[in-house]
């Protein structure tokens, strides 16, 4: 309402404020732009250019004067630490980086935006960035955004300059400067409000620089109001760490503590900051009375201080962030029976890391039926198995990843690490074992993994009306539950010395996962044609049904190799025997025949 | 060592292929016989069986033997030709 009586009553008001909508809009835009680009090339770019602290404050810098936006490089930054990309001291770097590359925004409006009529500029680019942005590619499309988005940046800039050109002459904002530390803490949080307000300090910096190029504002008032648009700048990192996770948050948090401790050594050091900016643009040749480029070097200036003084104290940082903010205490789970003891003799090493993934399957069974819903006690009592599915329901709050973490990551780690220190000095036999009980492992982490795939659909489709789409979903959490069920019984029947069951009994149940495939695939592209459900829908499920399909497979994997008591000899003959897929597809279609006869 | 031994030896050592080759043919035929029991008793089950669903799965378990069989013999007759 404010806002509208203002529009209304001031058209030079309207101007400049119409100034900041065109200047954020191009920034959207320059955002739309590069977000065209990710997906791909620029997440590889990032993870090479990071590795190092040094490389990551490079990469911060570089990327921020390119995109002329310190609130994309950081809102990107926290996206990729919250996906594990990055660590927080490089994350940090970039945040460092992007700091002072921002300042390059105050170089081009106070040096080329202001002496250039740089509408001229700006009106090219939008043609030709319009132009690529009706393309059908989408790498031209972005690049058109990018150029919609520079080409508005630098109209808003004009529109900025003219409003507080006309401005001028009616109203001298000089008037209302406050001499002395208080006048600072009000510029500076004008300077914040504005930045938190508009969410882009290379706005405020347009509007600081040309507000003080027609000396609107005083110097001095124009150095607070840039150290607080500094401040309030972190806004857009802090807003975009609501939504994830705590490593997010706390480089949304250093990011805060680091432009307030810069901010406050500029505050305290501002008489001595004023001199060297006096000093270094006579050495480079600035006009004495040129303020908007001394304002620009200002801001170079006290942010190449803050970086220089924090440096040092980066790993202090995190430290000290990670202690404010702690996470989710995670308890992970440690190995129980790989131990130097059990390193001693090859037999007893092959014992132990058979005990140890069959504890580490015991979790990725738990957290697998958890995920579809089941409880793991009833899965494996009498209760009936349908009567079960009716009872169950998909839970929307497990949280397969923190699972994964807590109860597979670790001791997958150890079991990995215990077979690479003792697999390659033992005869063959054992190593074969080792072999082969590494590759059940995997089997149990991919298992685990196409869960988690499976989840993300099995709780959007979790409140679906459509019927069809529900049977389909419950027939994958049915057959998921079932195998394990039967594989159950199979350990089960091994333990009490049944001599029955070995590698080649598998194929049976690899028969079986094949044959259920193969029918949920023709069932879905019936309900598909017959205009049961969508054909979006029946995507998603045939994607799901592939996940369901490599979940038994590895299910199987692992239990052939954790189940089956093996004299090696022997079984190395039975793995000569074990068909291959060819083979299973042709006993399905024998077995196919052997019914039409029947 | 004697020289008979010594014989014995390298006949030993120029034999290592063929006795590895009869080796794991022993191994697969191993497999196959006790492939062969499984058979018979499935097909036992079968014959006994009244129930189409559970026909359909013992039939299809045959198959399964059957090929794992003619895939043994297969390997048999491979090794034995070489």
């Amino acid at each position: 309402m404010i806002l509208a009586y203002s529009l209304w009553l001031s058209p030079d008001f309207t101007q400049i404020a119409a100034g900041v909508a065109i200047f954020l809009f191009g920034v959207l835009s320059l955002k739309r732009g590069f977000h065209g680009f990710t997906g791909g090339t620029l997440e590889k770019i990032l993870r090479r250019c990071t590795d190092k602290l040094w490389k990551s404050l490079s990469f911060g810098l570089v990327s921020t004067t390119l995109m002329q936006s310190s609130s994309l490089v950081s809102v990107l930054a926290i996206s990729f630490l919250s996906v594990g990309l990055l660590d927080l001291a490089s994350g940090i770097g970039i945040i460092f980086g992007a700091n002072l590359g921002t300042t390059a925004s105050a170089w081009l409006i106070a040096g080329f935006g202001l002496k250039v009529k740089i509408a001229n500029y700006a009106m090219p680019m939008l043609v030709f960035g319009v132009l690529l942005v009706f393309q059908k590619s989408k790498t031209f499309k972005a690049i058109g955004a990018i150029l919609v988005g520079m080409g508005f940046l630098f109209l808003g800039i004009h529109y900025m300059k003219e409003g507080f050109s006309v401005f001028r002459d009616t109203q001298n904002l000089a008037e209302y400067a406050m001499p002395g530390i208080k006048g600072l803490l009000l510029f500076i949080l004008i300077g914040v409000t504005t930045t938190v307000i508009i969410q882009s300090s290379d706005a405020t910096m347009a509007i600081i620089i040309t507000a003080l190029s027609v000396q609107q504002i005083t110097y001095e008032n124009s150095l607070a109001l840039a150290i607080g648009a500094n401040i309030g700048t972190t806004i857009t990192a802090i807003l975009s760490a609501i939504g994830v996770n705590i490593e997010g948050k706390r480089l949304a948090a250093a990011h805060l503590i680091f432009n307030v401790i810069t901010a406050c050594v500029a505050l305290l050091m501002m008489q001595q900051f004023i001199i060297a900016v006096d000093y270094l643009a006579r050495v480079v040749h600035i006009a004495a009375d040129d303020y908007t480029l001394k304002l620009a070097m200002f801001h170079t200036l006290f942010n190449v201080t803050g970086i220089l003084l924090l440096l040092p104290f980066v790993n202090k940082l995190v430290q000290f962030i990670k202690f404010i903010l702690k996470g989710e205490r995670v308890s992970v789970d440690k190995p129980e029976f790989l131990n130097a003891a059990a390193m001693a003799f090859p037999d007893t090493v092959v014992l132990a890391v058979h005990q140890e993934t069959l504890r580490l399957y015991r979790h990725a069974r738990y957290i697998i039926l958890k995920t579809l819903g089941f409880s793991v006690t009833r899965v494996f009592s009498e209760q009936d198995l349908q009567q079960l599915l009716l009872q169950s329901k998909v839970p929307d709050i497990y949280n397969i990843e923190a699972a994964y973490d807590r109860n597979i990551k670790g001791i997958y780690s150890a079991i990995i690490a215990f077979i690479s220190l003792a697999g390659f000095t033992w005869e063959i036999q054992q190593s074969g074992r080792l072999y082969w009980l590494r590759e059940a492992s995997r089997h149990i982490v991919e298992a685990v993994k196409d869960t988690k795939h499976l989840q993300k659909n099995l709780l959007l489709m979790n409140g679906t009306s459509n019927m069809f789409v529900k049977q389909e979903y419950d027939k994958i959490r049915y057959q998921i539950a079932e195998l394990f069920r039967e594989l159950e019984s199979i350990r089960i029947q091994v333990e009490q010395g049944s001599s029955d069951i070995n590698l080649l009994s598998f194929d049976l149940f690899k028969v079986r996962i094949k044959e259920q495939d193969q029918l949920m695939n023709s069932r879905i592209d019936g309900l598909i044609r017959e205009h049961k459900i969508t054909p979006e829908a029946g995507t998603s499920l045939i994607n799901d049904s592939a996940y369901m399909y490599e979940i038994k497979k590895h299910l199987v994997a692992i239990a052939e190799t954790l189940f089956v008591k093996q004299e090696e000899i022997i079984s190395q003959a039975q793995r000569e025997l074990v068909l291959d897929d060819n083979e299973l597809v042709k006993v399905i279609e024998t077995s196919g025949n052997d019914l039409k006869g029947a | 060592m004697g020289k008979k031994k010594l014989l014995e030896k390298l006949q030993e050592f120029l034999d290592a292929d063929q006795q590895e080759k009869i080796k794991h043919i022993q191994q697969i035929k191993k497999v196959l016989k006790k492939l062969k029991q499984k058979e018979r008793r499935v097909q036992q089950k079968l014959e006994l069986c009244v129930d189409t669903d559970k026909r359909v799965e013992l039939q299809q378990e045959l198959d399964i033997i059957y090929a794992q069989r003619m895939k043994g013999v297969n390997i048999v007759k491979q090794i034995q030709s070489l």
